[in-house]
């Protein structure tokens, strides 16, 4: 890897909320030796500074991870195929290429910008947005972030998790891990021990976030797993909409990804995740692309609170992702909106969990996949009904939609019910687009390929219609440019 | 996959002592069957429930496994002492077999087919009627069905109750639909269990039915006295071209004893297969119930109802193998559960590659009368293919209160309300029921049980 000094950008530097002077940029080398171990995770904490309780906290983790590693109880109950992952190859710290204090948008990587361009979200645009604050994550440092005065007149906090460790200590210690506890699963066990980066959100109470808060990853160095850690905690009567947007060059060694994502809404708290993610697939033999297997989960902690996952899943060679909802507070409502699309050799096992704990609580699911290709999609999802939950609401549907006759679709919804005063629909159906409709669009002037697009388009606009704007446009687009040449 | 807990030795010595002296008649190739199953039990043992291990998620056998069966001896005496009457089909004519634990009664059964008929078979002159005898019987006339077909479709190394079943297999019943043939009176397969002692049998039922051929079979399991007791039943039907099979089975076990139900399909060329499964009584109760769908035209609807009430449990799973293009598969299963009763439902549908064509709807919906029922259902679609139409659906939930609002608010007392809307709940399982005289008699017996526990 090459060596220098790490930048943490001008406009991302410090926080929003204290302002602050920037951190002193840590010493070199950038990139932590390939392989797991008790040194490594110390390695870690150290360079990032980090106090005793959370070193001890990784340690834990570690400890866990590596029983379940020695027990060999790796999940297998996706309906994934892969080569066994060699947890000892893999490089669990890097930092981006070299670059120093960055003066403008001209001094970023032209490689990087290009990437951005051809997902159609050039950053100068994004700057422009006067809606969205970017903090854009190349390789788990933050390099990034915008709006920060916007922010701080509100009080919220918008920083790295690694800034918010030193600057607000007390909530990291009260929330980290409390939606998702290192022992939650295997690969959050390895999370926990192992996290780089990510992004920290703190809304005050009675605060509607002004922005849409965003954050843009991608994967850059060979070799390295990246290990995000999301933490957002919106407090009393507060709302915030955050935005997760990824992509990743072209990449020939798979690269395991394996994110936390947690969420906790306080009483009357509302929190909108949305998330594109558009990963490097591997190529059209299955070869390479990213492995996505991410804990995501939110906790309507409070009355009245409301958590909404929305998710367009168009990349990685597998996915393995389940944003959940824990419903404690009464009154609380969880949805879960999504798209998969599995296409060459991809494998997506997406889906969600909603647990109903409080009372009067209400979830929604409405999950859309496409299979084409060689692409094998699954929807898992559990919606459990706890005894005390009274009143408790569910609604699911989930479709799918086959373009050509190689794929597969598979739907394995669970439903728990422990409580008889709940009332849980599911409902699903598996189709391809039919020859009518396509038929018919032609018969209208268009061609086959732009048919199948428009009939698509119409098949996700459930879904694709919760995103915000800016992100429906680009959703749209990944669709049609992932969907080309695969007319059934 | 594997699953494996202690096997009590008492199931090695019972097996022991089986193969001594239990099985009158034993051909060479039904004792290798029957000892290759039991090393199949023994290596599988019961399942767990333990993480992981996805079919048996919900449902422990633990009280099975840890509970000691004895064999059931036959005893003559009991059986004269039965009064059929209760369980008598509504209708002049029937062919029907009775077996009281496990034990063939001829005494109670009508016109058991003679062993003339049997060589009838083997010599490929039918009579006019079909074949609806023991199994015991075929397997010493040397049908070649049987050898051809038992534990085919059912094999052993896959499950530890079926290779229990195979295991002790001893009897049961056999019944042959002959190409062409009509049959039009019900099949009637009669288990009773006297529940006098802990005693586990193990019923077993091959039917096959000709091409083109029609016919109507009705497995029921009654209880006489209640007691705790295991029935571990096997059945396995393979259907010619063309033919149209109605199964019907009505489980009316005691409340304390195990059932264990499993059901293997397989289904040629435009053949049609209507099974409707009724469960009623039982404590623990697994249902499995599968059918390959082999070739096109094959279609099948798969039908059951489930009630429980104290503490029973009540697990349905079912498979659909679409492995064939343009066959089709229609589910319901309703369930209604009071008391502190558990509810599972597990419906798997696999589209093959190239099975295109294929059409399958699944509906699962449950009915929680009590705060202290819980039910668990598990649609689960796998397809592999592009042409399809696959819908299933799922739903728990309680008596409509507007409809009972609005029952009520037309002079209906409450209670009255309630039944109607429960009867109008099952009767979407019930009215699938083709035959007239076996719809009356399940319908009874579910108007019964329900009533009962109101």
């Amino acid at each position: 890897m090459d060596i220098g000094a790490q930048g943490r950008a001008g406009v991302a530097a410090g926080v929003a909320a204290g302002g602050g002077p920037p951190p002193p940029a840590p010493p070199p080398p950038p990139a932590a030796p390939p392989g797991l171990s008790e040194e490594i995770v110390r390695w870690i904490s150290e360079r990032k500074g980090e106090p005793e309780w959370l070193l001890e906290w990784r340690l834990k983790a570690f400890r866990h991870f590596m029983d379940l590693l020695g027990d060999a109880r790796l999940p297998t109950w996706a309906n994934v195929t892969h080569p066994p992952i060699d947890f000892q190859s893999i490089r669990y710290y890097a930092a981006p290429k070299p670059k120093l204090e960055l003066e403008s948008i001209d001094e970023v990587d032209a490689e990087i910008l290009k990437t951005y361009e051809k997902l159609g979200i050039p950053l100068e645009e994004q700057k422009r947005l006067a809606g969205v604050a970017v903090d854009a994550i190349f390789d788990s440092v933050s390099i990034m972030t915008t709006a920060k005065e916007t922010l701080a007149k509100y009080g919220v906090i918008f920083s790295s998790v690694s800034e918010a460790v030193k600057e607000h200590p007390e909530l990291i210690r009260k929330y980290l891990g409390s939606v998702v506890p290192h022992s939650d699963n295997f690969y959050a066990a390895l999370n926990s021990a192992v996290f780089s980066d990510g992004s920290f959100v703190y809304i005050p109470p009675g605060v509607r976030c002004p922005l849409e808060l965003s954050t843009y990853f991608r994967i850059n160095a060979e070799g390295s797993g990246q290990f995000e850690r999301t933490l957002i905690i919106a407090d009393k009567g507060s709302y915030v909409s955050y935005l997760e947007g990824c992509s990743a060059p072209m990449r020939d060694e798979n690269q395991l990804h394996a994110a936390v994502v947690e969420l906790v809404a306080l009483d009357d708290a509302e929190i909108k995740y949305s998330t594109i993610q558009n990963w490097y697939p591997g190529d059209n033999n299955g070869k390479g692309g990213i492995y996505n297997f991410v804990t995501k989960r939110g906790k309507c902690a409070g009355d009245r609170s409301r958590i909404s996952w929305t998710q367009v899943e168009t990349g990685s060679a597998i996915t393995w992702k389940y944003p959940s909802v824990l419903l404690q507070g009464d009154h609380s409502t969880g949805e879960f909106y999504s798209v998969a699309l599995a296409k060459g050799r991809q494998q997506a096992d997406t889906g969600t969990k909603m647990t109903h704990i409080g009372k009067n609580t209400s979830s929604r699911i409405i999950s859309k996949g496409i299979s084409a290709g060689h692409g094998n999609n699954t929807y898992r999802g559990l919606v459990k009904v706890m005894p005390k939950a009274e009143g408790a609401v569910n609604f699911t549907q989930c479709d799918s939609l086959l373009i050509g006759d190689q794929c597969g679709a598979h739907t394995v919804p669970y439903i728990e019910v422990q409580n008889r005063s709940a009332s849980v629909e599911h409902e699903a159906s598996t189709t391809k687009v039919s020859e009518e409709q396509l038929f018919y669009c032609q018969q209208r002037g268009l061609a086959r390929e732009d048919a199948q697009s428009v009939i698509v388009n119409g098949f996700v606009r459930d879904v694709v219609k919760r995103l915000p704007l800016e992100f429906s446009v680009e959703a749209d687009r990944l669709l049609e440019v992932n969907l080309e040449g695969t007319v059934g | 996959m594997t699953q494996h807990a202690t096997v009590t030795g008492s199931w090695s010595e019972q097996f022991r002592r089986f193969e001594h002296n239990g099985a009158e008649i034993s051909p060479a190739w039904l004792r290798d069957v029957r000892r290759s199953a039991f090393g199949d039990f023994e290596r599988l043992g019961f399942p767990t429930a333990r993480r992981g291990n996805e079919p048996w998620k919900y449902t422990n056998v633990r009280p099975i496994a840890d509970a000691t069966f004895a064999l059931a001896e036959y005893d003559p005496d009991v059986s004269a002492g039965i009064d059929l009457h209760a369980y008598e089909l509504p209708c002049p004519r029937v062919h029907q077999l009775v077996f009281v634990d496990g034990h063939y009664e001829p005494g109670l059964s009508t016109e058991p087919v003679t062993e003339a008929g049997l060589h009838n078979d083997v010599l490929g002159r039918h009579g006019d009627g079909p074949v609806v005898g023991r199994l015991a019987d075929a397997i010493e006339y040397r049908v070649p069905l049987v050898r051809e077909h038992l534990g085919r479709l059912a094999p052993a190394p896959g499950n530890a109750f079926t290779a229990l079943n195979t295991a002790f297999l001893r009897d049961g019943a056999f019944v042959q639909i002959p190409d062409g043939t009509f049959v039009p009176e019900p099949i009637y397969l009669l288990f009773i269990s006297t529940g006098a002692q802990a005693v586990v049998t193990h019923p077993r039922v091959l039917i096959a039915a000709g091409a083109d051929s029609s016919a109507t079979v009705l497995q029921s399991f009654h209880s006489l006295d209640g007691g705790t007791y295991l029935t571990n039943a096997l059945t396995e039907v393979v259907t010619a071209p063309g033919a149209n099979l109605r199964l019907c089975t009505l489980q009316r076990e005691s409340n304390d004893a195990f059932h264990i139900a499993t059901t293997r399909m397989e289904q040629a060329r435009d053949s049609r297969i209507a099974s409707v499964v009724v469960d009623l009584g039982g404590r623990l109760v697994r249902r499995e119930t599968a059918t390959l769908l082999g070739a096109s035209g094959a279609s099948v609807s798969l039908n059951g109802l489930y009630y429980g009430a104290g503490k029973c449990h009540v697990d349905n799973q079912t498979f659909v193998d679409h492995a064939a293009p343009g066959a089709s598969s229609n589910e319901v299963y309703k369930g209604i559960l009071d008391d502190a009763s558990h509810g599972v439902f597990s419906g798997g549908v696999l589209v093959r590659p190239d099975s295109q064509q294929t059409v399958a709807h699944q509906v699962n919906k449950n009915l929680l009368l009590s705060s202290d029922a819980e039910v668990d259902t598990q649609p689960k679609l796998e397809i592999y293919a592009d042409d399809v139409t696959c819908t299933h659906g799922a739903a728990v939930g309680q008596l409509d209160a507007d409809a009972l609002f609005y029952l009520k608010s037309r002079g209906i007392g409450e209670d009255v309300a309630r039944n109607l809307l429960v009867h109008g709940f099952v009767s979407e399982v019930l009215d699938a029921i083709e035959d007239g005289a076996v719809r009356q008699h399940v319908e009874q017996a579910v108007a019964g049980c329900l009533s009962g526990s109101r």
